[in-house]
């Protein structure tokens, strides 16, 4: 562990800044500083996936960024890398009946607490990208009896500015993207492959063309518009 | 590659044949050998009648001591998890009931043993 310590020096600055919130996290002394985003809260189809990674204390990787900075492909091949080099990560996915039953904030944060249940360990900190610390309640529905207790430190563009977020977000969305492919052989119609299910020109064609798939999210407006006929 | 690591891959993709035989025997019905997505792999998915069955196949060589339920991790049992989860969010199957078991095939004597343990752990 402790040869670990000699890597960020070696380091450009950029990317000492952009572990900046962990390494504030492990000087103040938590343990297992867990970062947390979440893909899929705006498209009309799909389940909602969040990603929690823990990347080892000193960790530094110069190609880890905002995801919606790197392409498709860029994200495919650091996806594995993170979940190979993490110390640990999970994956929490919340399907659209439970969307559309709880609305999509609640789902986001549910995803999230999932995604922590799926860690081997539980973290002491968690760094969230958004504006939305977890809630209490939803804390106390997972698996760890101290995950209420957790430091939560919430971060605006987090994916941008924190690397734990920013691997989270690759992980997340590399899954959710490879699950909107599998929906496409299932549901060949409504071009999932392509625009994942976010509200193109194309897919809200083939929306109202086919009406709502199983996976379409009844609770947003532009589905339940093309399910009436609008 | 050495030759041991490659002999180890034969008798490991053996073992799942046998598996998967010895669980089509049984009446259950493979849906998906080798599935591999973004959360995770899973050697044999198959069907218990409704129950979706996500199965570990842990191939054993020596006489080593411990049973094949023990050789899958609880770090190795996290990881099926999500890959099950990931599978039935996939396969719209979330709603189904669904189970973890292993199969040992151990190499140990002349002729394969296979060993099936149902239930072996729980989904989250």
């Amino acid at each position: 562990m402790a040869d670990r310590q000699k890597l960020p020096v070696a380091q450009p600055q950029a990317a000492a800044r952009f572990r900046a919130f962990e390494a504030q996290c492990y000087e103040r002394g938590f343990r297992s500083v867990a970062g947390l985003d979440e893909v899929g809260r705006g498209p009309l189809a799909g389940p909602v996936v969040a990603a929690a990674v823990v990347l080892p204390n000193g960790f530094v990787h110069a190609e880890i960024k905002d995801s919606k900075l790197l392409s498709a492909k860029q994200r495919e091949r650091l996806a594995p890398l993170i979940q190979q080099q993490a110390e640990s990560w999970g994956l929490g996915i919340v399907e659209v009946d439970e969307i559309d039953r709880i609305n999509i904030l609640q789902a986001s944060l549910l995803a999230m607490v999932k995604a922590l249940d799926a860690l081997p360990t539980q973290p002491d900190c968690l760094l969230i990208d958004g504006n939305q610390p977890i809630p209490a309640e939803l804390l106390q529905s997972s698996r760890w009896s101290a995950l209420p207790s957790a430091f939560q430190q919430t971060i605006v563009k987090g994916d941008q500015l924190c690397l734990s977020i920013a691997a989270a977000s690759i992980v997340a969305k590399v899954a959710r993207d490879e699950m909107m492919v599998g929906f496409d052989r299932q549901f060949p119609e409504y071009g999932f492959a392509g625009h994942k299910g976010y509200g193109s020109a194309a897919h809200l064609e083939a929306l109202h063309r086919h009406g709502p798939s199983p996976i379409h999210r009844m609770s947003y407006k532009p589905v339940r518009d093309a399910a009436m006929g609008k | 590659m050495s030759a041991t690591t490659n002999s180890k891959q034969v008798l490991g993709k053996e073992g799942e044949r046998l598996a998967e035989q010895y669980l089509k025997k049984k009446g259950y019905k493979l849906v998906e050998r080798n599935y591999r997505c973004a959360a995770g792999e899973l050697d044999l998915i198959v069907l218990d009648r409704r129950v979706v069955v996500f199965v570990e196949v842990k191939t054993r060589t020596g006489h080593g001591f411990g049973s094949p339920l023990e050789a899958v991790a609880y770090h190795k049992q996290q990881k099926m998890i999500q890959a099950a989860q990931f599978f039935l969010s996939e396969k719209r199957l979330h709603q189904r009931d669904a189970r973890f078991d292993v199969v040992g095939v151990s190499w140990a004597g002349r002729e394969p043993v296979l060993e099936h343990i149902e239930n072996a752990f729980e989904l989250a």
